[in-house]
């Protein structure tokens, strides 16, 4: 068992710095099926799968099945790439009045970051600020991107107590668009200055649009995997906060991290991804390794405790974004709209 | 490595439950290698009679999909039996009742293979084989791709596949993939008359009532009948079928354009290909020729499409 967990940390650590080709190929011929297929299920359950076709195209050793399966994923994030491209085209027609902020995944791909190759997103994130969100929506719709769909309550809990709009679908091509004018629920527990983040962000090389600087994406990342709740991109998301970490200085973002007033959760978020990668870092304490498990289980096949942890990730995700007198009613609403859900 | 043991599937039945329900098997369906688990009596009876051909392994396997049939929880158990279809620990649909976990099988493949399979442009279609040449059917829905399927199966022609055209990218062939069809509502009796009458050793599930298609029975077509799963065809003709109610019959040539165009709208994954997918369509388009066939009388259909096959 211990065996195998040490295996685990080291296809993770592969996943954030590629090993030499000959240690690659030893470490996948010894892979046997069962791990292959619990690797390719996690990965696909990260979204990572085209990350790893990226890692190991050069490793001969890779069964041709599994090949397979990451050039499936490698197509996709392709393909969703030239369509995010496309996307922010028709986006920044509809935005030129505004001053909007790219931020993660399409920040990172306009920014070419290190975690930027291969990592696949399934909407484009902007940033506004606040004043211009009602003109910047009235604009959207008339190019093409509809938030209207959602049900009354969804539409009221965004707009009332949300960082974000209703996400817009583009009416013809599909493409998904969240607009933020916060990086925080209103509702959350942590409040930053987003004016800071806004009055930082750069022009971007390839685009129109603006983008975060480094540090700020780093630190939006580490806030973002701590608010979301979702576990089951765990490894994505730690991925994403280790490899921008390399791309600062450690003083720069300590610095940024401090002027925004969250360094604790930056600290805590950067040490369980220098942990989970084997890139040295502290001991974690028992709450970090809780998030740890939920995040990024280094065993076969998940236990009970690991579920645990994921609910209770989860059930912190949601305990941040709200006071609990808000929470409880939602996530009570929540459960019934599944269960009637799955009544029909 | 050592090679695994490969198990026949008609001479495992009594095991193949115990199995399922332990690790799973090493399904060998061919161009996919799956990994399925349930603990459904049901399923591992319905595999036992409808993929009776093909084989599997215990040993594990690096696997194309990774399939569980899992019962939904204790509670929901005890008001209805249901069971959900998940890959890879995702669970893209509702549940369905435990008596349906053959439909949900195959609805959960299909999904699989239109969803996740990009190594082949993939197309709605049923394709039908005969002189190593083969003929693919799109199906716009209520179109009857599936009867006529059958039915040409039923007189001479061999299954490559009722629902998917995998078509190789680089040299436009396409894969065979028979699995059993499915067969909706009035085309159930249709088909058991002419099983009957051409003496075929086909085997038809139960039915499926009340599935959000209709009334299901599946069809397993007799080992002969299905292509040859290591080979891939070229294409000859695409012919888009047009059932009527009353007599009638017209068969008219389509032009290459429009022909592309219903290809594209029946295609899963035409435009996540991009560049690929638009070179490896337009080359089959190109190669091919394409009909518009309403009829009444299947003799008539069958006839021509022979006629123009030869």
């Amino acid at each position: 068992m211990a065996e195998e967990s040490g295996l685990w940390s080291y296809l993770y650590s592969l996943s954030v710095q590629p090993a030499p080709i000959s240690d690659q190929q030893l470490a996948v011929a010894n892979l046997r099926p069962r791990l292959w297929n619990e690797l390719l299920e996690r990965a696909e359950q990260a979204q990572l799968l085209a990350v790893w076709h990226e890692q190991l195209k050069l490793c001969t050793q890779v069964p041709s099945v599994a090949q397979t399966r990451m050039q499936w994923a490698n197509t996709l994030a392709t393909q969703q790439l030239s369509s995010m491209h496309a996307a922010l085209e028709s986006l920044q027609q509809a935005l030129s009045p505004f001053h909007p902020v790219l931020l993660k995944g399409a920040a990172y791909q306009v920014l070419q970051t290190d975690n930027a190759v291969g990592r696949v997103m399934s909407d484009i994130d902007i940033l506004l600020p606040e004043q211009e969100l009602a003109s910047a929506e009235r604009a959207l719709w008339l190019h093409g991107w509809d938030n209207r769909g959602k049900s009354d309550y969804d539409q009221s809990y965004y707009r009332r107590w949300m960082h974000e709009l209703p996400p817009f679908i583009h009416r013809q091509s599909g493409a998904v668009l969240d607009l933020h004018h916060h990086w925080l629920p209103k509702t959350c527990r942590w409040q930053l200055n987003i004016d800071n983040v806004l009055q930082r962000a750069t022009k971007s090389p390839i685009t129109g649009f603006k983008v975060p600087c480094l540090e700020d994406l780093c630190i939006h990342a580490c806030l973002h995997l701590l608010l979301s709740g979702e576990s089951i991109k765990g490894w994505r998301d730690l991925r994403d906060v280790h490899l921008l970490c390399q791309q600062v200085t450690d003083e720069n973002l300590r610095a940024r991290a401090l002027q925004l007033g969250v360094l604790e959760q930056v600290e805590t978020v950067k040490q369980i991804a220098l942990r989970s990668f084997q890139m040295g870092g502290s001991r974690l304490n028992w709450q970090q390794k809780l998030w740890q498990q939920a995040l990024i289980p280094t065993k076969y096949r998940l236990s009970l405790i690991d579920n645990h942890a994921q609910n209770a990730y989860y059930l912190y995700g949601h305990y941040l974004r709200m006071p609990w007198r808000l929470l409880l009613p939602h996530l009570i609403r929540k459960a019934r709209i599944r269960l009637q859900q799955k009544e029909t | 490595m050592t090679q695994a043991r490969m198990l026949l599937v008609k001479e495992h039945s009594n095991s193949l439950l115990q199995c399922l329900r332990q690790e799973g098997i090493y399904l060998y369906l061919p161009p996919f290698i799956i990994r399925l688990r349930s603990q459904s009596h049901d399923l591992a009876q319905y595999l036992s009679l409808f993929y009776k051909d093909l084989s599997f392994c215990l040993d594990s396997q690096v696997v194309h999909f990774d399939i569980e049939l899992k019962a939904e929880s204790w509670w929901r158990q005890w008001l209805s039996p249901q069971v959900r279809f998940y890959q890879s620990q995702q669970a893209p649909f509702l549940a369905m009742p435990r008596h349906h976990s053959a439909i949900l099988w195959e609805w959960g493949l299909n999904y699989c293979v239109a969803a996740k399979c990009h190594h082949y442009l993939t197309i709605h279609a049923a394709v039908v084989l005969k002189d190593g040449q083969a003929v693919v059917i799109p199906a716009p829905p209520g179109s009857g791709k599936s009867t006529l399927c059958a039915l040409l199966c039923c007189h001479g022609w061999q299954l490559l596949s009722d629902e998917f055209a995998l078509i190789d990218l680089d040299n436009q062939r396409v894969q065979a993939f028979p699995r059993p069809i499915s067969l909706k509502n009035s085309s159930i009796d249709v088909l058991k008359q002419v099983v009957a009458k051409q003496q075929i050793s086909a085997q038809f599930s139960a039915q499926f009532s009340g599935t959000s298609k209709g009334d299901i029975q599946l069809l397993a077509l007799p080992k002969a009948v299905h292509a040859d799963t290591r080979k891939t065809y070229p294409i000859k003709q695409i012919v888009y079928p047009h059932y009527l109610q009353q007599p009638g019959f017209n068969c008219r040539a389509l032009s290459k354009a429009q022909s592309l165009m219903q290809l594209v709208e029946n295609s899963f994954n035409f435009a996540l290909l991009g560049q690929a997918g638009f070179d490896c369509l337009t080359t089959l388009v190109d190669n091919a020729q394409h009909w518009v066939l309403d009829y009444h009388d299947f003799n008539e259909a069958l006839n021509q499409l022979e006629l123009q096959h030869g």
